[in-house]
């Protein structure tokens, strides 16, 4: 995305500088920070919710995520989102962009268009997912990290509502490249090479474990019976060693526990 | 409101300057006091125009036809002597006269002004000064001014000064610090000491500018040689300062007028 030439309008670096003023003003802990500094540039690009996670980096592997944090979402629609991100066709429509952002390792910010130019998105059963998450146009700015994985936030609009443009992909991007603590957090990079042993349907349930929901909950949610859910709970238990649901949560948020 | 910006196409601010602006604003997110959050954003701002000093403070007192008063809280750049030359400079009364179109812009449009010293005064008409060898004395060349209302307690003063021989401000870096100056309201109120300045208004000029020297914490025996005078004429001003004050010691004094402590003046 190569805007350089052409000057922000003095309206946008103001908003900018205003926003990064309210963050400071806020004097809260990082997660905090992150949640003024996200729900600000929604406000600005004019997107209606926003999601930060880590991933696993490679491009051979299914995609996997840990470590959400987000705004905009009620918690029905966040499950809707979870379920998306970890859906089977995830990792072959974004393969080639996975690809590009291993061989240029440098920070990228992208709109839909870009991650799937062939624009196989709409008539997927991955498109499908999203557009059930509510979700149609997003930018995603993803930044490798030196210990290992990827950060990624998104900012997202709803289903049909136009793309983001090129003045608000900018906006964005410079935010979101510019501010190094948005994609900081104690979670531990092993713990995202370790997901990806486990299926979709366990990540599904592992992000929504994460989230703090009932293992009922769950179920309820995913139309599934409790006995399979529990089923699921216990596989996820013993993949990472642990033995009840706050510890799982501490493993993931605080890099608790042992080491793999 | 704010003032309307002169738009031209030399003062657009390129994605570098944006980027930059962004990116020490984040960096200023990490720090915990507001007054070293706002010496942070000073500096590197001051960096990201090309200043070579800046000051910061209040005036209880910046109003067209009268002598402005300053109480200076943080500085960068100066050292014991060229702080006493400076101060000399801005209160001769020809930097009062030309500043007084700035005051009377903010007064009138309720909103921060900021200008480069070509926006000030005509280049002629600071040549010819008789306040401008005392800015020559303080190695002052060229200057940038912010000041802004801050409602309900006093006026925010911010200066940017490059060495002689360099320079004016662009028009490009005096917009990176009108916006930075503009858009953060909390630059202007934490810790400032808006309220206790007040009592300056009733010192004399000689009294204003040892007590800016005492508030950069500079021994009487210093300010005696920085301003030519003997030690017992310091001493002198500075009990009258005491006085008025209602303090006993400089160290109260400085935190009468940075925290507010103590009595009301």
């Amino acid at each position: 995305m190569d805007l350089s030439d052409h000057p922000l309008p003095e309206s946008d670096v103001r908003a900018i500088v205003r926003l990064l003023g309210d963050v400071i003003a806020s004097r809260g802990d990082l997660p905090e920070c992150r949640r003024i500094l996200m729900d600000g540039l929604c406000r600005i690009v004019n997107a209606n919710s926003w999601a930060w996670c880590m991933a696993e980096f490679d491009p051979d592997k299914p995609p996997s995520f840990i470590g959400f944090e987000h705004g905009g979402f009620d918690e029905d629609r966040f499950a809707r989102y979870i379920e998306a991100m970890n859906h089977p066709q995830h990792g072959q429509i974004t393969h080639k962009s996975s690809l590009e952002l291993k061989e240029k390792a440098t920070h990228l910010t992208r709109t839909l268009r870009q991650i799937d130019p062939r624009m196989m998105f709409e008539s997927s059963s991955f498109g499908k997912a999203w557009a059930d998450a509510g979700i149609g146009a997003l930018i995603l700015s993803q930044k490798p990290m030196n210990a290992g994985g990827v950060s990624g936030v998104a900012v997202y609009r709803p289903v049909g509502e136009p793309q983001f443009d090129a003045r608000e992909c900018r906006i964005a991007h410079i935010i979101l490249s510019e501010v190094p603590w948005l994609h900081f957090n104690a979670f531990p990079d092993q713990a995202s090479k370790d997901i990806t042993g486990l299926q979709p349907r366990h990540r599904t349930i592992l992000n929504l474990l994460c989230e703090g929901w009932s293992r009922k909950r769950i179920a309820t949610h995913l139309g599934l019976s409790e006995n399979t859910v529990h089923g699921y709970v216990k596989e996820i238990f013993r993949h990472f060693g642990v033995h009840s649901q706050p510890e799982l949560i501490a493993r993931f948020t605080k890099g608790d526990g042992g080491d793999r | 409101m704010t003032e309307p910006s002169h738009n031209n196409n030399n003062n657009e601010l390129g994605e570098d300057d944006v980027r930059a602006m962004v990116r020490i604003l984040a960096d200023t997110v990490l720090i915990a006091d507001a007054a070293v959050q706002r010496a942070f954003v000073m500096s590197e701002i001051g960096k990201l125009v090309g200043a070579d000093s800046w000051v910061w403070g209040v005036s209880p007192r910046l109003e067209p036809g009268k002598q402005p008063v300053y109480l200076f809280e943080q500085t960068q750049g100066f050292d014991d002597q060229r702080i006493g030359k400076f101060l000399q400079a801005v209160d001769h009364p020809d930097s009062g006269a030309m500043t007084a179109p700035l005051a009377a812009t903010m007064v009138r449009t309720g909103s921060r002004v900021t200008r480069d010293l070509s926006r000030i005064v005509s280049p002629a008409r600071f040549q010819t000064s008789p306040a401008r060898p005392l800015w020559e004395a303080a190695g002052i060349g060229t200057l940038l001014i912010s000041i802004g209302p801050v409602p309900g307690v006093g006026t925010s003063v911010a200066g940017f000064y490059r060495n002689l021989g360099e320079a004016d401000f662009t028009p490009r870096e005096t917009r990176i610090m009108h916006i930075i100056l503009t858009e953060l309201p909390w630059l202007h109120q934490a810790d400032l000491p808006h309220l206790p300045a007040r009592g300056m208004v009733a010192l004399t000029p000689r009294q204003r500018q040892v007590l800016n020297q005492l508030m950069q914490g500079h021994s009487r025996k210093a300010i005696a040689t920085a301003f030519q005078l003997s030690e017992n004429t310091i001493h002198g001003y500075v009990k009258g300062i005491f006085r008025q004050f209602g303090v006993r010691s400089q160290v109260e004094l400085i935190a009468r007028l940075t925290r507010g402590d103590g009595g009301d003046c």
